[in-house]
């Protein structure tokens, strides 16, 4: 938490309410995020997802092969073929309905996160959602 | 569109930050700085200063003295501004704040708020 620079007690006291109260509405704002239906489904399609053979097999194997020729995909050095398998494992991966539930709650979900931080942004004036990790929005 | 009840909820954790000590003395220290034709141009000089150094160096050569020493005057310029320094002091504790806030979000939602939020570039 920040402290108060000031010496003032009734100054400082004041400073660490008001910084109680934002984090106190912060993790009130969290828990209604997480009462909403966009996160249900979240979950919902999580576990589905987690308990959906063919999804698993189809992410794993999407999952292993982009790692092995992630080298090659990071200097542009993938052949043809590769290319082609990668796109093959993505294609099968996506064609499983788990997947495509999951990614879906998944696009839902965020879509109204980052609507609720434009909202954060209006009030403060302060871009919220390049400002809300340490060393900046890509974190670090 | 958000629902009610998630609308009302982020405009009441946007006006509790916007009381937040570090976001009101960021919004004062801003509006000082925007209210302050001199202390904008030395911004601005010495990203232009800083900027040319940076293409120097991307392409291989090394700053001229001059252009060494003209960067030393200007960053002493903009040390030597409480305009600017306030700015700067209420820029790092207003980075220092928002990520606790927004922890707490993450707590309460039991996942990473802000990786949800980031743009899609970072």
């Amino acid at each position: 938490m920040l402290t108060s620079t000031t010496q003032d007690p009734a100054v400082a006291a004041a400073t660490t309410a008001a910084e109680i109260d934002a984090l106190t509405a912060g993790a009130t704002f969290g828990a209604a995020l997480r009462a909403t239906p966009e996160f249900t489904a979240l979950l919902e399609t999580g576990k589905a997802l987690d308990a959906d053979p063919i999804a698993r097999v189809a992410i794993h194997a999407y999952n292993e092969r982009h790692e092995d020729l992630r080298v090659e995909a990071a200097m542009n050095l993938m052949t043809q073929e590769q290319t082609d398998e990668i796109g093959r494992l993505l294609d099968q991966m996506y064609a499983v309905p788990a997947v495509i539930a999951y990614v879906d709650a998944t696009a839902a979900f965020g879509a109204l996160c980052r609507e609720t931080s434009t909202v954060i942004s209006g009030f403060i004036g302060i871009d919220f959602a390049a400002n809300s990790r340490s060393g900046g929005c890509c974190g670090g | 569109m958000l629902s009610t009840e998630i609308h009302e909820a982020a405009v009441e954790f946007g006006r509790a930050l916007r009381h937040a000590p570090a976001v009101v003395a960021y919004r004062v220290a801003q509006e000082a700085l925007d209210a302050d034709p001199n202390a904008r141009a030395l911004v601005d000089e010495l990203r232009y200063v800083q900027q040319s150094f940076i293409e120097v160096q991307q392409e291989g050569g090394t700053p001229a003295p001059e252009a060494m020493e003209t960067l030393r005057m200007v960053q002493a310029d903009v040390r030597a501004s409480e305009v600017i320094m306030a700015h700067l002091r209420a820029t790092s504790d207003m980075k220092a704040f928002l990520p606790l806030a927004a922890t707490e979000v993450s707590r309460a939602l039991g996942t990473d708020y802000p990786k949800l939020i980031v743009p899609t570039s970072c």
